[in-house]
């Protein structure tokens, strides 16, 4: 009967010993994927903006979903940054309950704005200092809408940075200014 | 006294190693079951079956509505309608199979996009068709999904029985997705 209760005390004392050392830190062990966020104004050596989050129009979008364009803003810092651009971005969405969405070609994006991150004419490399406009158009849940944050992933560049409209989409698609 | 226990033991292990699963049942997908009609949910996505087709050829609809071939088969076309939707990422069902009463299984027909190959985008239900090529006299099938494959092991999986299929009818369709 001793032994069963140092062993009891044992477990009770290692499950206490874990939790005290795991439990401050419980968001490290959550599972990451693509990396942590990185903030707006370093990320992959430049500063990034989400100019607007808007709604747009789709073609045949499903019942119940729609569609909204990002317009982002990326401002490269340096000529590593430009070049590190030119290996290409890729856009998503995130709504409150942690739901991701791709780009939809379904959707109509902002007329005379490209939707990759570098210059569609030569020189393709953006000059650092100089901000590039691009959009990535998303078909979401209705719902989803009001929560939406935009994530940007640059190839090859560890993380990513979030951006945040100030508002909720709402109204006509702004131009791109 | 020693030996005579050590004896059962050892006979008790021997026992215990037949007893363990194979890896292949030890490590196969996690599956959860339905039927026709019902909504199967698994981690990344759902599926319901809304019915199924037999059919001697197989119409194929490019995602514009054109016809864009009519294959024959030897045996029977199966088509499977089903609307799918995934749950918090984009996803692609991939691996999905025809299970019929023997254990034999039958993949997707080769070189049709149908839904299968659809980029699922979350809490946005897709409908389309599947289709399968079979031998005939077929009876009853069980729909195998086993994609998407996040490692090798105990991902997830549904398996949905479509009971007795119905008798063939000339031609089945499929209308292709956009991937």
């Amino acid at each position: 009967m001793k032994h069963l209760w140092y062993g009891l005390g044992i477990i009770v004392s290692v499950a206490a010993l874990v939790a005290v050392q795991v439990v401050p830190h419980l968001e490290q062990y959550t599972l990451e994927e693509g990396g942590s966020p990185v903030p707006a104004d370093s990320y992959g050596g430049a500063s990034w903006r989400l100019i607007s989050l808007a709604p747009a129009t789709g073609e045949n979008l499903p019942k119940g979903t729609a569609g909204v364009t990002a317009v982002i803003g990326v401002t490269p810092k340096d000529q590593a940054a430009s070049k590190a651009m030119a290996q290409g971005c890729s856009a998503t969405v995130r709504d409150r309950a942690d739901r991701v969405w791709s780009p939809s070609r379904a959707v109509q994006g902002l007329p005379g704005l490209a939707s990759v991150c570098m210059r569609l004419n030569k020189p393709v490399l953006v000059p650092p200092g100089t901000e590039l406009k691009w959009q990535a158009s998303f078909a979401v849940p209705i719902e989803a809408v009001s929560s939406l944050q935009v994530e940007v992933r640059v190839q090859k560049t560890e993380g990513f940075v979030r951006l945040t409209p100030a508002a909720a989409p709402s109204g006509r698609p702004q131009p791109a200014g | 006294m020693k030996w005579i226990i050590a004896a059962v033991l050892l006979v008790a292990v021997g026992l215990a190693q037949r007893l363990l699963p194979d890896a292949d049942r030890m490590y196969r997908p996690i599956a959860s079951t339905g039927g026709i009609n019902e909504e199967v949910r698994t981690a990344p996505y759902s599926v319901r079956v809304d019915g199924v087709r037999t059919g001697r050829e197989l119409q194929v609809t490019a995602p514009s509505g054109e016809v864009k071939k009519v294959l024959p088969s030897k045996g029977v076309w199966v088509t499977v309608q089903l609307t799918a939707t995934a749950t918090k990422e984009p996803v692609s069902l991939q691996d999905v199979m025809l299970e019929g009463p023997d254990g034999t299984v039958y993949a997707a027909g080769d070189g049709v996009f149908g839904l299968n190959t659809a980029n699922l985008e979350a809490g946005i239900p897709q409908a389309g068709s599947i289709a399968f090529e079979v031998p005939p006299g077929l009876k009853s099938a069980v729909l195998r999904i086993t994609g998407p494959q996040y490692s090798s092991a105990l991902g997830p999986a549904v398996e949905i029985d479509l009971g007795t299929l119905p008798a063939p009818v000339p031609t089945a369709s499929v209308a292709e997705v956009e991937s």
